[in-house]
């Protein structure tokens, strides 16, 4: 088969990834950082605040493993920060955890919650999840990315980023909705159906913007081209027969026929070929540059009527007019991405949020009153550092980690979304669900940051190697596989057929005692089993069927390594972790079942665990302090005080003691929280 | 229940006698209904209402916005645009009717009521879900209390050992408490059948050493509580989970969770669904004086091929409902126990295109049962394409005043957030509907 095409496929797909984007150089990281701890400061001086003490190293340490990497940090890590005497540990901590693969398994968990993954998703699920991760890992800028979503167009094996449209199958307006929210900050879900009551978007606004994604549609145009080619390639071998009589409107009427006769057969010919593109109309979308979006059936308004088709327009930034139909969605991802009043600013704030626990406008996702900010100054100054470090989020992210207020102590008092809040320090915060997860895998394994999932990549490889194949198939490839899965159809009725009589003879034999018999009909019925199934995978594999589904990851992997979302009943979503339905869904909430779980559960240090990372380690140490040491460095990343020696010092001397008090640990708001 | 909150509540009773004895007046509905709900049905103006029967409410909620015309409104005459394959059939009732999905259901009309005038202003989900769940339109500053933890807070608990309010496999967006205290926060189950998971010790760790543990835990949380305790609420509700955790360990009732005790002829009838597992939990859970159980069924969302999504769903519904109405006045709890389903949107009357309805939060239906409701009604009504309300009119705040209504609680009693702003069980300006009952 011709797989010569693949070369115009976007590069990053074909070829290993490209170098890396050059970070930003160490000295000029920091200098950036030390001017957002002056301007903050300078803000908190202005309303006679001061900034919170810094912190000691071991509530640095944990606060910079949970935040940057997303999980706590193995004893022997912990012992390397905290023995260093180098005088600027912190700093080289920070740069080796931010270019770890830790790195990016939490900011994969942070955007797909974001983005609302879904990993399981007919197969585009798992090439937009395989595409987000890549993206991530390659430093993608932020604007690239999010351009290549809301501009993507065609089958997902050709362009994975499409998953985002298809997502939202079928809900076009929630799409833009969402698109709104998350990149450009602006609620206007309201105006879904009626005028917004308390922000300035009208109902006809929402339509305009809607009207730039109106033509997409959920059918493969791929298929349709394939079938037009087995139309020609049957009508060349079975020319019709010459028209008779003489020319003029009997020729009109000819072809009149000819087109209908057409018609008759490409319906046939996709008929029949049904199996084949099934997988198709569920993983593409194309565009339909003659479909418009109208006002709905119940418009209230006098600026326009029901059913009236609404041309595209933008909601505030450039102004976009006489858009080609056709290029439409090229257009509202530029518009979202370059120039944009929002995108830039938006996205820092949301990086801001993620380090500290607060947005500077807050929340992040509604920046109606983006006026009433305590830090005009520094939110200007970000949306010039976006610019400079080119919307590369790990080095965005980089250089937040380097401030001061990073270091700074977390705020005693709760603070509540959606005010206005000084950033004295950052936000006191119970463990994300995935880094709960990823924590007890520390306990229970060690440091596996680089076990990476290799199944989803392998997955989506093969399934999209089948799919190109079929795209590049000639026609007298696509019959003789049409016509393998017709016999294979004809095949499986015959099995079922025969499968059935043999039950039959088989309870028959069964009745009649005759055990000879009865084991000779079960091992036929086996070997016929056997035989139609590797007949049925080899030939599914050929329809798409079942190809890059189901994918799955195993016990020792981190969150980020599986499908997602998580079950329901699994210990992430119990945890408050994103079911994806809605942008960031994710939670921290008690309950008592997650109580329950780290009482009672079978997780990471109970007795059938004895074996786990930290009692191998227990077992080997002598010495009883030392084994508190281990403990008190296992879970909360610290040496214990001496008054903590003092109190729990005669447990470490008993094998029983020093397991009740690990469980106690387990369940302590110490190592809940990140302090 | 932890001691500190026994101690709270005899000193709210002792408060509320005092109060009575000194002033000859009861110190406002929350203190005075601690421990019997019943006791505010002695107000005149709710009890001649036929209000405060209910003593708990299960809350079933069609999460993705239920369609309202093939299901609880039907509309024969509209034409096919609108009812695509939807027959409506008659129930027991005269004058009322269910779309043909709702067979069982037809069949206990006399036992519920139908809300044929809901209608919202929230058009996306987690909004919608949100103003119904609460009765207040989200906002990014604060987040209001969902009616559950209304119920909880005002009615108070009956049984000791188990949380007040239960929620079954309802989403991420559950306001669940909102401002309010962890104590009145739901206690999630995820899968009914496998109900509370790690509910007994390890296996190996005697009760000695558990406890050993619990007082470990209190040991080395001594600094951080120091610090956090006061100033941060999600501190002090792991400190309550703990707690609450324990006591439920201890429980006399926790077979209510386990699915098993009940016979097999008993699952046969409410279904194999994981939904249909969550309705019989809530009648078990109800049977031990659990306040509220919000149970929710997702997958309403059908933008495509609604009517065949409607054949696999609508049953479920229809054989677990029917069931949980028979169980409820065949054991006589129907008339302390307020049923309702409900859901944050109906759906565009006329099919679209792609043989969906879209979302639709101008007109659809509830159905209320038990508590005290009078069966066979219907309440309100829309055109005669189901695009309008024309009668009556049912907002999310007037349906939660209805709940409090059936509960006989201070629904218009304010509650100050932490923020010091008043909220309360009614919302802005809710009313009950209390034509529903008596």
């Amino acid at each position: 088969m011709n797989l010569s095409h693949l070369l115009s496929l976007p590069l990053a797909l074909c070829l290993a990834l490209p170098a890396a984007a050059k970070p930003l150089p160490l000295k000029e990281t920091l200098k950036i950082a030390a001017e957002i701890d002056k301007l903050i400061e300078a803000d908190l001086a202005a309303k006679e605040l001061s900034p919170h003490l810094l912190i000691p190293d071991d509530i640095f340490l944990r606060r910079s493993y949970l935040g940057i990497v997303g999980r706590i940090p193995t004893p022997q890590e912990a012992i390397s920060f905290l023995d260093s005497d180098t005088a600027d540990k912190r700093t080289q901590l920070i740069e080796t955890l931010v270019a770890s693969p830790g790195y990016d398994s939490a900011s994969f968990n942070y955007f797909a919650d974001l983005l609302r993954l879904q990993t399981n998703k007919e197969q585009y699920g798992l090439g937009w999840h395989v595409w987000l991760r890549e993206s991530l890992a390659e430093d993608k800028p932020w604007d690239d990315m999010v351009h290549e979503m809301l501009a993507a167009d065609g089958h997902t094996a050709k362009n994975p980023a499409v998953g985002y449209y298809l997502r939202d199958r079928g809900m076009l307006l929630d799409n833009v909705s969402n698109t709104m929210q998350v990149f450009l900050g602006h609620q206007i879900g309201c105006a879904q159906c009626h005028d917004h009551p308390f922000d300035r978007w009208s109902q006809m606004e929402y339509y305009e913007l809607a009207s730039f994604s109106s033509g997409i549609t959920y059918q493969s145009q791929e298929a349709r081209n394939t079938v037009k080619m087995l139309v020609e390639d049957h009508r060349k071998k079975n020319p019709p027969a010459p028209p008779k009589g003489a020319k003029g409107k009997k020729g009109k009427k000819h072809t009149a026929s000819r087109r209908n006769a057409d018609k008759g057969l490409s319906r046939k010919i996709y008929q029949d070929f049904r199996i084949v593109f099934k997988d198709f109309n569920k993983n593409e979308i194309s565009e339909l540059s003659n479909k418009p979006i109208k006002l709905p059936e119940d418009y209230q308004y006098e600026d326009g009527d029901p059913g009236e088709e609404i041309p595209p327009a933008t909601l505030f930034g450039e102004k976009l007019s006489n858009v080609a139909p056709e290029d439409r969605r090229e257009a509202f991802a530029s518009w979202v991405t370059s120039g944009n009043p929002y995108f830039a600013k938006v996205f820092a704030n949301r990086l801001w949020d993620r380090t500290f626990g607060h947005g500077l406008v807050d929340p992040v996702d509604n920046w109606s009153k983006e006026a009433e900010t305590a830090h005009p100054k520094v939110l200007a100054y970000l949306e010039q550092v976006m610019a400079r470090v080119d919307y590369r989020t790990r080095d965005f992210e980089r250089i937040l980690y380097h401030t001061s207020l990073f270091q700074r102590a977390a705020s005693l008092e709760e603070i509540t979304p959606g005010t206005v809040l000084a950033f004295q320090g950052p936000e006191l915060r119970r463990m994300r669900a995935e880094e709960m997860h990823d924590s007890l895998l520390v306990l229970t394994y060690g440091n596996v940051d680089d076990k990476i999932n290799e199944n989803l990549a392998d997955k989506w490889t093969a399934y999209r190697k089948s799919i190109l194949e079929l795209l590049s198939a000639t026609p007298a490839e696509l019959i003789s596989l049409d016509k393998k899965l017709d016999a294979a159809e004809a095949n499986k009725r015959a099995y079922q057929k025969e499968s059935a009589n043999l039950n039959l003879e088989l309870r028959k034999a069964n009745e009649a005692k005759n055990r000879k018999e009865a084991n000779r009909i079960r091992q036929t019925l086996a070997k016929k089993r056997r035989e139609y199934t590797q007949e049925r995978n080899a030939l599914a594999a050929m329809s798409m069927r079942n190809i890059g589904r189901g994918a799955r990851a195993q016990r020792n992997m981190r969150a980020s390594e599986y499908p997602t979302p998580f079950r329901g009943d699994h210990l992430v979503r119990q945890f408050g972790g994103s079911d994806r339905i809605i942008p960031e869904a994710a939670a921290d909430h008690a309950s008592i079942p997650q109580a329950l779980t780290l009482l009672n559960g079978n997780i990471a240090t109970t007795t059938e665990n004895r074996n786990s990372k930290i009692f191998e380690a227990l077992a080997e140490i002598s010495n009883a302090e030392t084994r508190l040491d281990y403990l008190f460095l296992a879970f909360y990343s610290a040496y214990p005080t001496a008054e903590e020696r003092e109190t729990f010092g005669a447990l470490a001397n008993d094998k029983d003691e020093l397991f009740t008090l690990s469980r106690a640990m387990l369940t302590s708001k110490r190592f809940l929280f990140v302090q | 229940m932890s001691h500190l909150q026994l101690d709270e509540l005899s000193r709210r009773r002792f408060m509320a006698r005092t109060a009575r004895t000194c002033f000859g007046l009861t110190i406002g509905g929350t203190a005075a209904n601690l421990f019997s709900p019943s006791a505010l049905a002695a107000d005149p103006n709710i009890a001649a209402t036929g209000g405060g029967k209910a003593k708990s409410v299960i809350y079933l909620f069609m999460s993705g916005g239920m369609t309202h015309l093939d299901t609880f409104d039907p509309k024969p005459d509209a034409g096919s645009d609108y009812t695509g394959p939807v027959k409506a059939i008659s129930t027991k009732t005269n004058g009322m009717r269910l779309g043909h999905c709702f067979k069982q259901l037809a069949k206990h009309s006399e036992k519920f009521a139908l809300i044929n005038s809901m209608t919202s202003t929230q058009g996306a989900h987690a909004q919608g879900r949100y103003f119904m769940r609460t009765g207040y339109t989200q906002r990014s500053s604060i987040v209001h209390p969902s009616a559950g933890s209304w119920v909880s807070k005002l009615a108070g608990r009956v049984n000791p050992t188990l949380p007040s309010f239960v929620t079954v496999n309802t989403g991420n967006g559950h306001p669940g408490a909102g401002f309010m205290e962890p104590d009145v926060a739901p206690l999630p189950i995820g899968n009914a059948e496998a109900g509370l998971q790690n509910i007994t010790r390890l296996k190996g760790t005697s009760e000695k050493e558990f406890n050993r543990q619990l007082a470990l835990r209190t040991l080395l949380d001594k600094e951080f509580d120091s610090k956090y305790h006061t100033g941060q609420k999600n501190v002090r509700a792991y400190n309550q989970v703990f707690e609450e955790a324990v006591t439920l360990m201890n429980s006399k009732d926790l077979e209510a969770f386990d699915l098993s005790k009940e016979p097999k002829e008993v699952h046969e009838r409410y279904g194999t669904e994981n939904f249909s597992k969550g309705v019989l939990l809530a009648r078990r859970l109800v049977e031990r004086g659990v306040r509220y159980v919000d149970i929710e069924m997702g997958g309403y969302d059908w933008h495509n091929d609604n009517f065949e999504k409607m054949e696999t769903s609508i049953p479920v519904v229809d054989r677990a409902l029917s069931a949980l109405l028979e169980d409820l006045d065949s054991k006589g709890l129907l008339d302390s126990t307020l049923v309702v389903v409900a859901t944050e949107f109906g759906r565009t009357p006329k099919i679209t295109p792609t043989v969906g309805r879209n979302h639709f939060p101008k007109a659809f239906s509830h159905l209320i049962a038990g508590g005290g409701i009078r069966g066979g009604q219907v309440y309100g009504k829309t055109n005669k394409t189901g695009t309008a309300v024309v009668e009556n009119p049912v907002t999310a705040p007037d349906f939660n005043a209805t709940i409090g209504h059936a509960m006989g609680l201070p629904y218009e009693d304010f509650l100050m957030s932490p923020s010091k702003r008043p909220f309360r069980l009614s919302g802005r300006e809710g009313k009950p509907i209390t034509k529903l009952f008596g």
